[in-house]
């Protein structure tokens, strides 16, 4: 009983992790810089990035062409997503919920 | 934290990562608190980086492009060496009157065209592209690194004209006459030991060179250039434009090796005692010189295939 209580505790407290994919949701609503995509991905998924992981995963976005730079603000440099990244997350997304429905609908059947 | 310890932990990550994002990457890590945590992260994420570094697709460019810059200086120093020893030699008069010996000597030519040409196709551009980046970066070490094939051409030039000034205009310390003597020449010693200074400057500027030029290819980055030509917009990527022109400097390293290869033979079967008496760099007879040429042709031909090879798999798996 003890150990199915802390599995349960382990699985609620566990944050959702995909920096990459986070990144992306938290410049959904618009352009941020990095502080303020750690606070809107922490204020979404209760994870807080390091800024290590931040940038680790805005290179890889950049590259892929998924986000794009905006001009420095103050050496703060702001990102917003390009026309593909919107594409890559909304399918992401959908895949996701698609995932979730089907999983929820599985264990209420039970 | 402080913008010391910060700049200090941006310092982990690659060069190329930090001419991108250091001053951001910095700008953020002020705004954290410093913790082990932070620390440790920002730690796992350099190393992530500098994997990426290695295998990413400019650096990549850059390696290929690099290698055939030193394998076109390895040439150069193959061809000083083959030049050095036929001008003004015996064997031009031979090639006179064989057109299979001259057209032997025109495949060289013509091979030394062929890479020239690549090479300043590709070059140009690309020079243009990283002086741009340097001054927008204000890189010193760029220009440094960048000016070293003329930095190393001028030391040469003015060894050379030193030696021409102290012994009166007599002697240039060519290393290709060391072996000769003639009246109004400085003495053996002098001459060998001027001669040596000579092809050890040409030796070392060519690796300077090579080593530098091919550092700078490799870390940097490289603005696109528009190019803007009767009213058509180009816009070209120099990097990629000139990893594409390396099969072309390749092809030319070989055409070059396949003419020295049947040039010498040819040259040891008509003309042998000629060829056998040339006077090469420091004294080496025409043989021992064909050979260590056609040893040093052979190796920049290696390099520069292997980068076309690399060229062409990298398109491939672009």
């Amino acid at each position: 009983m003890r150990i199915t209580r802390d599995v349960v505790q382990e699985v609620e407290t566990e944050h959702f992790s995909d920096p990459p994919l986070m990144v992306l949701a938290s410049l959904a609503d618009g352009p941020k810089h990095g502080y303020a995509m750690i606070d809107e991905i922490e204020r979404m998924s209760g994870a807080r990035l390091g800024p290590g992981t931040l940038y680790g995963a805005i290179t890889r976005l950049e590259n892929q062409g998924l986000i794009e730079a905006l001009a420095v603000e103050e050496r703060r440099q702001p990102y917003r997503l390009t026309a593909a990244g919107r594409r890559a997350l909304r399918a992401k997304l959908v895949a996701m919920r698609q995932v979730a429905l089907v999983g929820l609908r599985k264990l209420e059947a039970q | 934290m402080t913008s010391r310890t910060a700049a200090r932990l941006v310092r982990l990550y690659p060069r190329c990562w930090r001419t991108r994002y250091g001053e951001e990457f910095a700008a953020l890590l002020e705004q954290h608190p410093f913790s082990f945590k932070t620390f440790a992260n920002v730690l796992w994420s350099a190393g992530e980086a500098h994997m990426r570094a290695a295998i990413s697709h400019e650096r990549n460019q850059g390696i290929i492009v690099g290698s055939v810059w030193s394998a076109w200086m390895i040439a150069v120093i193959a061809g000083l060496i083959l030049y050095g020893m036929v001008d003004d030699s015996p064997l031009l008069a031979a090639m006179d009157q064989s057109s299979i010996f001259a057209a032997s000597w025109k495949v060289i030519q013509t091979g030394c065209v062929l890479a020239v040409s690549a090479i300043l196709i590709a070059g140009l551009p690309l020079a243009w592209s990283i002086g741009l980046y340097a001054v927008r970066q204000r890189r010193r070490g760029v220009y440094l690194r960048l000016a070293s094939p003329f930095i190393s051409a001028f030391a040469l030039v003015a060894w050379m004209a030193t030696v021409l000034i102290c012994t009166g205009g007599h002697w240039a310390a060519s290393p290709w006459a060391v072996a000769f003597s003639r009246p109004d020449w400085p003495s053996d010693s002098v001459r060998w030991i001027t001669g040596s200074i000579s092809a050890l400057v040409l030796v070392l500027g060519c690796i300077a060179s090579a080593a530098s030029v091919s550092q700078v290819l490799r870390d940097s980055r490289f603005p696109d250039l528009r190019i803007a030509f009767s009213g058509v917009n180009v816009q070209v990527n120099p990097l990629s434009f000139a990893t594409a022109l390396a099969p072309w400097a390749a092809a030319g390293i070989f055409v070059m090796l396949a003419g020295v290869v049947v040039w010498g033979c040819i040259a040891s079967h008509l003309s042998a005692i000629a060829f056998r008496s040339l006077s090469g760099p420091l004294g080496l007879s025409g043989w021992v010189s064909w050979i260590l040429s056609t040893i040093i042709l052979g190796f920049a031909a290696a390099i520069s295939a292997q980068a076309a090879w690399r060229s062409r798999a990298l398109a491939a798996h672009r």
